[in-house]
């Protein structure tokens, strides 16, 4: 009699929990991911132990030869140095723009958003326009009388690095303005009213309350900065190489599949150990962690 | 730790944002170790008159006297003065010590000064063993408690408290109120309290100023402003009133004799114009009989909603077809209750029928 009753049923029989919703809603994009993405992974990470050498050939070769570790010392350090002039940027406008209302928020995040609707390519390619020899920066130095002969702003550090702080700089300051818009107007007032004069304020009480968004964009941008490709591709030079281009060029011209796949699997997991260690940092520096 | 508050005089301080006034020049004296209160509608400008006393309101005009010093003009982190948020403000990512030694800190206090005033906050607010703990790790009351002992750690000339109890619920508030007054009494501050809560007001302060569209209309003890309310907003904004409209007002014998529009004239013992005014009479001011009573003034009514609240007995009297007003006894064992529908006579002193202004 009692097994009649809906609701009876459903208590005895399979119980339904939020983690089933949930299960149900997150199947296809799980289905999605591990045919497109996890397997495809996989394959490479395979073929990094495959080839006719043996197994950790290709591992030997890149950990033997300098100039492959020193591909990765120079992505390692271009990726640190955008990341912290993205920062050193974003910080202060991102703090502007969270105090913005109505319309003026508005108008700050189309203006924040307009580049994603440019391609990374098109927005590089701009960036050569303006660098040429015969670019528009040159042109006016030198029409303005401030240097003599054209300078060289592409083919080395100087274009990758303003070329890709140009690129990374919204998915640092999105995460910043959402966390700064999360920090109550009455903890400043407070901090005031207690006795901290506008510096100390912001150093005990903003900087901290803010470290969630700063965690997050710093992550957002490392790690996408790592496996950068297009913009140190167009606007770096020969000498100094970003590991994804080094990889392509491995792919492309050399045709070797088995290195390409070595040097794509340590990227892999240089990436994911800083991203591990990043997150215990500053899960203890009290910003919590990136993931929250 | 304890010393005496200070004295605080607004000389007509006003704060305009573009049309909005919404502080009107106001001039106002707070002694030294008084609690006041202000109590008011929403948007009467409590928050206002706080803000500018804190300094991160900057006033549109006047001055505000901390001990004979104005401090108009002066930024919030150099006036000393302790405030307790509406949401307490307590920063999430410092722990309970750290939040209560703030101040301190900020005031380049000695550490180990640090750590033991802070412990004899603890010890009065009587939470020493939450010390370590974050905000968010707290109850409502005992955050509402950290506030208070981090507004009050650094011996401020005055404390300000923005409906520091509105988030709690009725009992806890209650109990609240007790600590709160039994905080101030201990530590001899001045202390300005914010409420839109008559009854709070009441049970803690000293005197009461009630703030309506900017203006403070009138100041007073509670018992005074209950008693003798200048004005209809004050009669009605404290506690319960029957309010009156008139329609003449001729001499009499013992003050005078008010017509009402309702049909019915009220004797009272003022004497007074009727311009601008209205008549307002407490409900505790009313007797009700089932047979006609000699008294000054005595109306015939009609029973229609009779009520029993913890300790008192409230009724609602047809006095004539639009007039119904309320009256209210003590229930004492044994008293007889009147029953809906049942004839009455209300009656009540000349004194107690009150003149007020009809703003
Ligand atoms: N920053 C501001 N900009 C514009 N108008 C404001 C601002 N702050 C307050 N006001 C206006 O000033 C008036 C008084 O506000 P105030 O906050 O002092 O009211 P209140 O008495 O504290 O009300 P409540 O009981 O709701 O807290 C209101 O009309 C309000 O809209
Ligand atoms: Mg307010």
């Amino acid at each position: 009699m009692t097994s009649r009753d809906p609701a009876m049923r459903q208590a005895t029989g399979r119980i339904w929990s939020p983690a089933r919703g949930y299960f149900v809603i997150l199947s296809l994009p799980v289905i999605f991911l591990a045919v497109f993405f996890i397997w495809p992974l996989a394959g490479v990470i395979l073929r990094s132990f495959g080839g006719d050498e043996g197994i950790f050939f290709q591992y030997l070769t890149v950990f033997e030869r300098d100039s492959y570790l020193k591909v990765l010392g120079y992505t390692l350090q271009v990726a640190t140095t955008v990341t912290v002039l993205c920062l050193l940027i974003a910080y202060p406008v991102a703090a502007l723009v969270a105090r913005l209302q109505g319309s003026w928020l508005q108008l700050a995040f189309a203006l924040i958003l307009v580049p994603f609707w440019t391609s990374t390519v098109i927005r590089t390619y701009a960036w050569m326009v303006l660098f040429q020899r015969k670019g528009v920066i040159n042109d006016a130095l030198l029409n303005f009388g401030v240097i003599d002969a054209p300078l060289r702003f592409m083919h080395n550090n100087i274009g990758v690095h303003i070329g890709m702080v140009h690129i990374m700089l919204p998915f640092m300051l999105l995460p910043l303005i959402s966390a700064f818009r999360n920090i109550d107007p009455s903890y400043m007032r407070a901090a005031g009213v207690l006795g901290a004069n506008p510096i100390r304020a912001f150093w005990h009480v903003y900087l901290p309350l803010s470290m969630p968004g700063v965690s997050a964009g710093v992550a957002l941008v490392f790690i996408t900065s790592l496996g950068f490709f297009i913009t140190p591709a167009l606007l770096g030079g020969a000498k100094n190489m970003m590991l994804a281009v080094l990889i392509e060029q491995q792919v492309t011209i050399t045709v070797n599949w088995e290195l390409a796949s070595a040097l794509a699997s340590i990227l892999l997991i240089v990436t994911a150990c800083l991203y591990v260690v990043y997150d215990r940092v500053s899960r203890r520096a009290g910003g919590g962690g990136v993931l929250d | 730790m304890s010393g005496q508050g200070a004295k605080i005089e607004y000389v007509d301080i006003s704060k305009r944002y573009g049309a909005v006034e919404a502080l009107r020049p106001t001039s106002l004296t707070i002694e030294a170790g008084e609690f006041f209160s202000i109590i008011g509608p929403s948007g009467s400008g409590k928050t206002t008159l706080l803000g500018v006393t804190a300094g991160y309101v900057p006033p549109t005009s006047g001055q505000i006297i901390i001990d004979g010093r104005n401090v108009v003009g002066e930024p919030p982190f150099q006036r000393n003065i302790g405030m307790v948020f509406q949401n307490y403000a307590l920063f999430p990512h410092m722990t309970v010590a750290e939040n209560i030694g703030f101040p301190l800190r900020m005031r380049k206090t000695p550490r180990a000064e640090i750590a033991e005033r802070v412990k004899k906050m603890l010890a009065l607010v009587q939470l020493e063993e939450m010390a370590s703990r974050k905000p968010g790790q707290l109850s409502g009351g005992q955050q509402q408690r950290i506030a208070l002992a981090r507004a009050a750690v650094y011996d401020p000339l005055m404390l300000l408290m923005d409906e520091p109890l509105s988030a709690l619920d009725k009992n806890l508030r209650e109990a609240m109120q007790d600590e709160v007054k039994q905080f101030q009494t201990v530590l001899g501050s001045t202390v300005l309290y914010v409420t839109h809560d008559q009854a709070e007001a009441a049970a803690m302060s000293d005197r009461i100023a009630i703030m309506n569209h900017g203006r403070i209309v009138q100041i007073g003890s509670p018992r005074d402003l209950y008693e003798h309310p200048v004005a209809r907003f004050v009669a009605s904004f404290l506690g319960e009133a029957n309010i009156f409209d008139i329609e003449s007002v001729t001499p009499h014998a013992s003050g005078s004799m008010i017509a009402t529009h309702h049909g019915f004239s009220l004797v009272c013992a003022a004497s007074g114009s009727h311009d601008g005014q209205c008549v307002c009479v407490r409900p505790e001011a009313v007797a009700l009989s089932a047979s006609r009573p000699e008294h000054d003034n005595v109306l015939e009514g009609k029973v229609v909603d009779a009520t029993y609240t913890a300790g008192s007995l409230r009724y609602r009297v047809e006095l004539a077809p639009d007039c119904i007003i309320t009256q209210r006894t003590p229930s004492v064992r044994g008293i007889e209750m009147f029953d809906t529908g049942a004839t009455v006579f209300a009656s009540w002193r000349a004194e107690d029928t009150l003149l007020v202004d009809d703003d």
